[in-house]
């Protein structure tokens, strides 16, 4: 037996989910404040940290939202992400994507553990810190656009979308000048309604890595791509195919999940003042406070899905071989057993911990960069205006609360 | 304190790094390497922060 978290099962509390009555339905969407998870969740938490709740598909699974039972969760190897099993939770209600398949996130044991040794060679934290003066130059330049569009501007548009695709496609090798050509690719391979109008944009998406593939058959280049080749296609390690599939799939992983949280960290940090305003007068704090942003703000809505292979016991609560379970990270970095005054934005606290970034092998693989990227985007957005505020201090957030992510759908600010 | 660090177990996370950058570094792969393994008791606190960030619970402290 390893070191590992989660105990034996008991049979004692072994209840096949299907017997038990749904304690709500996932997800919920009522909530009162704008950054707080919606309180139906709040309040199972408190009473039942692995609750029975009904999908949008109308199929049960179980509901984790404490901290001790997401981390036990997405660390045993006895929990599955192949979506294509059918007890796998279904949190959109649509059915599962082609797209997605043989995807890193949705494989397990050895397997995932080959490919994903691949990537985080190009991701780790001197990586990400060598990375910084691009950064840096990349969101200096998304701010002018910003001062440029005056008083009033979307901070959304103009900087919230713009650095996260912009530093991916520096990392992987996109030159700046193919920036629009692939952002194009990828919104119609999202926006696609059809299942042939999905095949033929994934097509079109893989035709252009290709070409950038055969660039570096053909010329040594210090990107992801280049570092792959030579690497790994070179010796037969990665297929072609598969090499493609690591590459945009880390560009689509990568985006919008930055997106939203410079959209939404700079809305909370606008919306506490003396959070702000310490700092202002600290700028020391702010790679502290990329990390409790990401434990106080509730982005990964829709939790991360997993499936029972064999009978867990997690946090109190076995779960039966063939049932599905999702992970609530806002809740967990909400659990008062490890966070004091969970439910309070407080920069100075230690929020390493937090599990937004998810935990176990699939732990996000690039942490070290998107941490960084958080830092130089609030750091350069502060000193460069020095009195940002939201442009309408009294007009509720806009917020989109219905998708998989939850965000701010626009950020009018003023300085 | 000593510390080891299983590199089996290891999954090149580098939380290790951004706890404690004096005590971990990552090799070419991202698999965690440790710097000293008699780490000194100024860097105890970050050693054990790294220990309980690790998701592969891969790094064991011995006092
Ligand atoms: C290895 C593959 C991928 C991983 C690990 C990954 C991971 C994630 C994560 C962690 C989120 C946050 C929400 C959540 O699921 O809990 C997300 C959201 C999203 N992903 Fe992926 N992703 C992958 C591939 C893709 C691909 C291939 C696409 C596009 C075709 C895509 C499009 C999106 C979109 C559009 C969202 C945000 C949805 C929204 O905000 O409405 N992802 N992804
Ligand atoms: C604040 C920004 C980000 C957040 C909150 C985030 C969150 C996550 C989470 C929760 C997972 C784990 C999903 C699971 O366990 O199934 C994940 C996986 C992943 N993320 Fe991120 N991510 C962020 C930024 C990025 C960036 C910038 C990149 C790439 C440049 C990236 C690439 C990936 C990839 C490739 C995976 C799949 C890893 C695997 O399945 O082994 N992420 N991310
Ligand atoms: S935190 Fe753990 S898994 Fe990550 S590099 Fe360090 S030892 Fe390896």
């Amino acid at each position: 037996m390893s070191s590992h978290s989660a105990a034996a099962p008991d049979p004692e509390t072994a209840t096949p989910l299907h017997t038990l009555a749904p304690e709500l339905t996932f997800p919920q969407f009522e909530r009162s404040m704008p950054f707080d998870p919606p309180e139906a969740y709040t309040e199972l938490s408190g009473r039942c940290p692995v609750a029975p709740v009904r999908m949008s598909d109308g199929n049960p699974s179980w509901l984790i939202t404490s901290f001790k039972g997401v981390r036990a969760a997405l660390s045993d190897p006895r929990f599955s992400s192949d979506m294509s099993h059918p007890g796998f939770p279904n949190r959109t209600g649509k059915p599962v994507d082609d797209l997605l398949k043989d995807t890193l996130g949705a494989m397990d044991g050895e397997r995932h553990r080959y490919y994903r040794r691949m990537l985080t060679g190009e991701l780790t934290v001197k990586r990400a810190k060598a990375m910084r003066p691009v950064i840096t130059q990349i969101t200096d330049e998304a701010l002018d656009q910003l001062a440029a569009a005056g008083p009033g501007a979307d901070l959304v548009k103009h900087v919230a979308f713009v650095v996260p695709s912009r530093v991916a496609c520096h990392l992987v090798g996109i030159p700046f000048s193919e920036y629009e050509l692939f952002t194009g690719l990828a919104a119609k391979l999202m926006e696609s309604t059809s299942s042939a109008d999905q095949v033929a944009a994934l097509q079109d998406m893989v035709s252009y890595f290709d070409k950038l593939v055969t660039d570096r058959e053909h010329h040594d280049r210090d990107d992801l791509l280049g570092h792959m080749v030579r690497r790994y296609l070179a010796t037969g390690e990665l297929t072609r195919e598969m090499l493609i599939r690591l590459a945009w799939t880390t560009m689509a992983a990568g985006q919008e999940t930055t997106a939203h949280m410079i959209g939404l960290g700079v809305a909370a940090l606008l919306r506490h003042p003396d959070q702000l305003e310490l700092l202002r007068r600290e700028p020391h704090l702010m790679p502290g406070a990329v990390d409790e942003l990401m434990r106080y703000l509730p982005m990964i809505q829709f939790g991360i899905p997993r499936v029972a292979m064999d009978d867990v016991e997690v946090d109190g609560q076995t779960v039966t071989a063939g049932e599905g379970v999702v992970a609530l990270p806002p809740l967990a970095n909400r659990d008062p057993a490890v966070f004091e005054r969970p439910d309070e934005l407080d920069v100075r606290r230690n929020a390493r911990q937090h599990l937004t970034f998810g935990y176990g092998p699939h732990q996000c693989p690039a942490h070290a960069l998107a941490r960084l990227e958080l830092e130089v985007v609030y750091s350069r957005l502060l000193e460069r205006f020095p009195t940002l505020r939201l442009a309408d201090s009294d007009a509720d957030l806009k917020v989109q609360d219905k998708d998989i992510m939850y965000r701010v759908s626009e950020l009018a600010v003023t300085w | 304190m000593k510390v080891n660090l299983d590199r089996d177990r290891c999954y090149g996370l580098g939380q290790c790094v951004l706890a404690a950058p004096d005590v971990f570094d990552q090799d070419d792969d991202g698999i965690g390497r440790l710097l000293v393994e008699e780490p000194r008791p100024e860097q105890h606190d970050e050693v054990r922060q790294a220990a309980l960030a690790c998701p592969r619970q891969a790094i064991g402290v011995a006092d």
